[in-house]
């Protein structure tokens, strides 16, 4: 039987703590961004300008069609040679924007598409111009419409955060990685990192729940 | 086809302003025409029904008036602007025009204050207060100020009509078209509705309104139209149309829906 031995984990729970505080405030971040750029390129696919919605979705099949490890391997690797160089934390970020908008992009498209047209026509012959109507009659029905599916991107974002252990970006999952090659204490250490990993999505959840009963008050027609 | 002379006869009232004209208009949706060749015009002042089978061009045509639907041929003119498809004064005249559809499309996000209030302020940039007070007073005409602060999906169809109705009067328009503005109404909440619209023609709104209620044409219409097949078979002032209708097509549908 194996003997847990959770000490030296303990012992390095500040380091484990900032790396969880690193992959919160970048998951944070990526998606806050993420769901604004997600918005406009959603509204770019649906447009009625060819061009645009071909780039749209030129860049949706791009990413959806290739690793994201190797995404992060081009930004951080491959970039710099054309002299855009950034720091790991930068990297991250980007990566994970670029990548969390290709799959969001798609979702909030199909919120948009299943808004009547008869919304759009109401918004028009008020004299509303057609950004006015995306941005007062479409975007919160259309948000509401997928926030579930919205949600889960969501939290995948966050799990697909560990991913970018592998520029020593300092999240949870390096953090651990770190720690597990001082201590060689493997079991618990990644016992440890899953459990608050497990906590963090819970967490999300629940305050992706509190946001939509706050956002999403209005009754829906029976 | 009847000439629009004698009304004005039988009508004193009414102004010779003209509110809407159009000149061989033609629109089709690929092979299908859904317009050939309309012709009319509307003074300000006056109360017209378009009534015909469906598929007879009769929404189409009233959709053109505020460009829901573009034209391929002919002219439009509204409140002496003429439509150019695309153009800019497609917002000047939706300003001017507003629209009441057969399912309300109300916006489901906003309370009924907010429905009323969101054009003035985006579009004729009124303050929130000026906004507001007008669609209280909207409101109160069409018998629902209690509800201002509900969402669509609480009230029932004849009082989401009446609040799209009420939404489309904060813009002040000049003219206002109904497409079918009773026909997703359960059978007790047409009278509601009906009697708003009545009360607006009272007050000299210039309306186009499709609809089969026949009730209403004779009580309120000064002409009434009957389309089919994207034409306007026949047009009269309710009396004649209905006591007397000229062709062959409009006898037959009156008959059907009698």
């Amino acid at each position: 039987m194996y003997d847990f031995n959770f000490a030296p984990v303990f012992a390095s729970s500040d380091q484990l703590l900032r790396g969880a505080a690193v992959t919160l405030e970048l998951s944070c971040e990526a998606m806050a961004i993420g769901l604004v750029i997600s918005i406009g390129l959603a509204a770019a696919k649906t447009s009625k300008i060819a061009p645009l919605r071909w780039v749209v979705q030129a860049y949706i099949e791009l990413i959806r069609n290739t690793p994201f490890l190797v995404q992060i391997f081009f930004i951080f690797f491959g970039l710099p040679s054309i002299g855009l160089r950034m720091s790991p934390d930068a990297a991250a970020l980007l990566a994970l924007v670029v990548n969390f908008c290709a799959y969001a992009t798609e979702i909030i498209r199909a919120g948009i598409e299943s808004i009547a047209v008869g919304q759009i026509e109401a918004g028009r012959a008020l004299g509303l111009k057609p950004l006015q109507v995306f941005r007062y009659i479409i975007l919160k029905p259309a948000l509401r419409t997928v926030y579930p599916a919205l949600t889960s991107q969501f939290i995948y974002l966050m799990l697909t955060s560990s991913v970018v252990s592998v520029i020593s970006a300092g999240d949870l999952t390096a953090a651990g990685a770190d720690v597990q090659s001082r201590t060689f204490a493997s079991m618990e250490v990644y016992l440890v990192i899953t459990v608050v990993y497990f906590l963090m999505s819970a967490g999300f959840s629940a305050l992706f729940g509190a946001i939509e009963r706050a956002a999403f008050r209005y009754p829906l027609s029976r | 086809m009847t000439t629009t002379s004698e009304t004005a006869a039988e009508a004193p009232r009414k102004t010779l302003e003209t509110a809407v004209r159009m000149e061989a208009v033609n629109k089709w949706y690929g092979a299908f025409q859904a317009l050939k060749n309309v012709d009319l015009e509307v003074r300000s002042g006056e109360r017209i029904v378009v009534c015909g089978p469906s598929g007879s061009g009769k929404s189409t045509l009233i959709r053109c008036i505020n460009q829901l639907e573009a034209i391929q041929s002919g002219r439009i003119f509204v409140d002496g602007i003429e439509l150019t498809a695309g153009g800019k004064n497609v917002d000047a005249i939706r300003r001017e025009v507003g629209m009441v559809f057969q399912q309300f499309n109300l916006f489901p996000h906003m309370t009924v204050l907010e429905n009323c209030t969101l054009a003035p302020m985006k579009v004729r940039g009124e303050t929130r207060d000026a906004a507001e007070a007008t669609a209280r007073k909207y409101l109160a005409r069409v018998h629902i100020p209690e509800q201002a602060d509900k969402y669509p999906a609480q009230l029932s169809g004849g009082q989401q009509q009446r609040v799209a109705i009420a939404r489309a009067l904060c813009m002040n328009p000049k003219i206002m078209l109904f497409d079918e503005p009773t026909s997703a109404l359960d059978p007790e909440m047409v009278k509601e509705v009906l009697d708003t619209m009545i009360d607006l023609a009272d007050g000299g709104m210039t309306m186009l309104v499709v609809t089969h209620e026949m009730g209403f044409a004779r009580r309120v219409a000064d002409r009434v139209i009957f389309m089919d097949r994207g034409e306007i078979v026949e047009m009269a002032p309710p009396d004649r149309f209905f006591d007397d209708p000229q062709h062959e097509r409009t006898r037959t549908f009156l008959g059907q829906i009698a």
